[in-house]
């Protein structure tokens, strides 16, 4: 029982990091390689205001989204100024610049040995420290990030984002401001992001800056290029298909030794396989070209 | 005048495209624009929609000067543009691009979703509407929910007139309508545009199609070697 809900767990930090990936890629066509980052922000605010603080979990959970929305702003800063491949680029760097300080600003992060001890969330009087109740709480807070993206996919706001990826150019001779939308995708994108963080790093109770490294960010996005681009049904298909699949592997019997590893081959050649023959991933609506 | 072109000239690294260009537009009337490939056409264009300056000279807009003013300001005015590769939103719909050219639509500062959400749907609910008289109007009607990268080559070119009108263009700027259309989507185009003449839309287009535009003009510009040749009164 404990193996299916850890198993949700992950489903649900995946899912709210695909969704607010989806936001960046799907809908703005915005190819950051920078998402791991804010989800590793947004643990280690929660896991400092949570230990050195005393903050409650909640205070600890705005106070993570708040200090996303504040560090995101050189990600928006190249949102506007550079497009395509050079925005990735630039966010490549951004990832590799936040992952060195995680890794490196002992005083704050205790570098590679990571933070232990963080409390479970408190919310209410209630304590959710079974691995039953965490689970009802990721699963509300998982509920309630779906629903905020399923009605953003409904609001007129979600075409403007949509508009900025298919024609930038387009948009500006309909009198439309791009800066303005990619700046919205990536604020919403940074913040959502922190949440998984928060979730993460109240689930595991230690943090390290080896969760949140550029392979992380690269996950996040076959992610979302698995399950599809610009739709949330993409987005939940490709956080199932990356959590669950390598789960199923393991009930085919493979020696110890190397099951592990042929797992992850197993799984790549199944990325190979969706990338080739299905480019727009199980529901997507966009594809880069 | 709702136009005023006057002694336009740019240069692109010392490279002369436009040279003294001045002319007018009356309102609610067809102009064509004529010229060999690289006359200096489309850069003409983009210093009236604001994508380029020019080195020299102003363009005026209802007597404003359009000198300082960006493509959204010049947008905002009320002169639209379409592309010679038509520039449409290709994983939306018809429905969402014709809605993605209106103006000023409430949904687009955040702030509205939490002052006034009402005003949003509603706003919605009746640009959703003109979406569908636009769609008639252009000949799409039943490709509303369609889209738009699925259209055929020469509804896309009405698709992108469409979205002009939705953003209640008062002069449109066309670039090769005609171009890569067969014969009927040709006259489908050109019914269109009398239309709007109809209506007291100005247009200038820029075409190589000589002959269907001459027919539907009521002045024919040549623009050679960067000059401005004007020949006058084809259709009153």
């Amino acid at each position: 029982m404990n193996y299916l809900l850890h198993i949700l767990i992950m489903c649900e930090i995946y899912l709210i990091l695909a969704l607010a990936m989806n936001l960046l890629a799907g809908y703005s066509g915005l190819l950051s390689l920078s998402q791991a980052a804010f989800y590793g922000i947004g643990a280690y605010v929660a896991a400092l205001l949570l230990i050195q603080a005393g903050a409650s979990f909640t205070l600890s959970l705005f106070g993570a989204i708040a200090f996303n929305l504040i560090v995101c702003l050189p990600v928006v800063w190249f949102a506007i100024r550079l497009r395509d491949l050079f925005f990735a680029l630039a966010t490549l760097a951004w990832q590799i610049i936040v992952f060195a300080v995680l890794y490196n600003w002992t005083a704050f992060t205790n570098g590679p040995f990571g933070i232990t001890g963080i409390p479970k969330p408190e919310l209410f009087g209630l304590y959710f420290s079974s691995l039953p109740v965490f689970t009802v709480l990721g699963s509300i807070i998982t509920l309630l990030v779906l629903l905020f993206f399923m009605g953003l996919h409904k609001t007129p706001l979600s075409r403007f984002f949509q508009g900025v990826r298919d024609d930038q150019l387009a948009m500006m001779s309909f009198g439309k401001k791009p800066a303005y939308f990619k700046t919205l995708a990536v604020v919403i994108s940074s913040g959502v992001s922190a949440i998984a963080g928060v979730l993460f790093a109240t689930y595991f109770s230690y943090i390290d800056p080896t969760s949140f490294t550029l392979d992380e960010s690269i996950l996040i996005i076959s992610i979302v290029l698995i399950g599809g681009l610009g739709t949330i049904k993409g987005s939940v298909a490709g956080a199932l298909f990356y959590v669950l699949l390598p789960e199923l592997l393991r009930f085919i019997n493979i020696p110890d030794t190397i099951a592990a590893n042929l797992r992850m081959m197993i799984y790549a050649t199944v990325l190979i396989m969706v990338v080739m023959y299905r480019p727009y991933g199980f529901y997507g609506k966009y594809t880069f070209e | 005048m709702i136009l005023k072109v006057e002694h336009i000239s740019k240069s692109f690294n010392g490279l002369s495209v436009l040279k003294d260009v001045s002319f007018e537009l009356s309102e609610g009337t067809i102009t064509s624009l004529f010229g060999e490939n690289g006359s200096g056409k489309t850069t003409l264009f983009h210093i009236i929609a604001g994508f380029l300056k020019p080195t020299s000279g102003n363009v005026y807009f209802q007597d404003e000067n359009l000198h300082h003013k960006s493509a959204d300001e010049i947008d905002e005015l009320g002169i639209g543009r379409t592309w010679q590769t038509p520039r449409i939103f290709k994983n939306l719909s018809v429905q969402d691009n014709l809605l993605l050219a209106t103006k000023d639509h409430p949904g687009e500062r955040v702030l509205n979703y939490l002052l006034k959400p009402g005003i949003i749907w509603r706003e919605e609910t009746n640009r959703k509407e003109r979406a569908e008289k636009v769609c008639d109007e252009i000949g799409l009607a039943r490709k509303l929910q369609k889209t738009a990268g699925a259209l055929s080559y020469g509804q896309q070119k009405l698709l992108s007139i469409g979205m002009l009108l939705m953003n209640d263009a008062e002069l449109l700027l066309l670039d090769e309508p005609f171009a890569g259309v067969n014969a009927k989507m040709v006259d489908a185009i050109s019914e269109l545009l009398l239309q709007l003449k109809e209506r007291g839309k100005t247009v200038l287009l820029v075409e190589h199609n000589r002959s269907k535009a001459t027919e539907i003009s009521y002045k024919v510009l040549h623009l050679v070697k960067g000059r401005i040749q004007e020949q006058e009164g084809i259709t009153p």
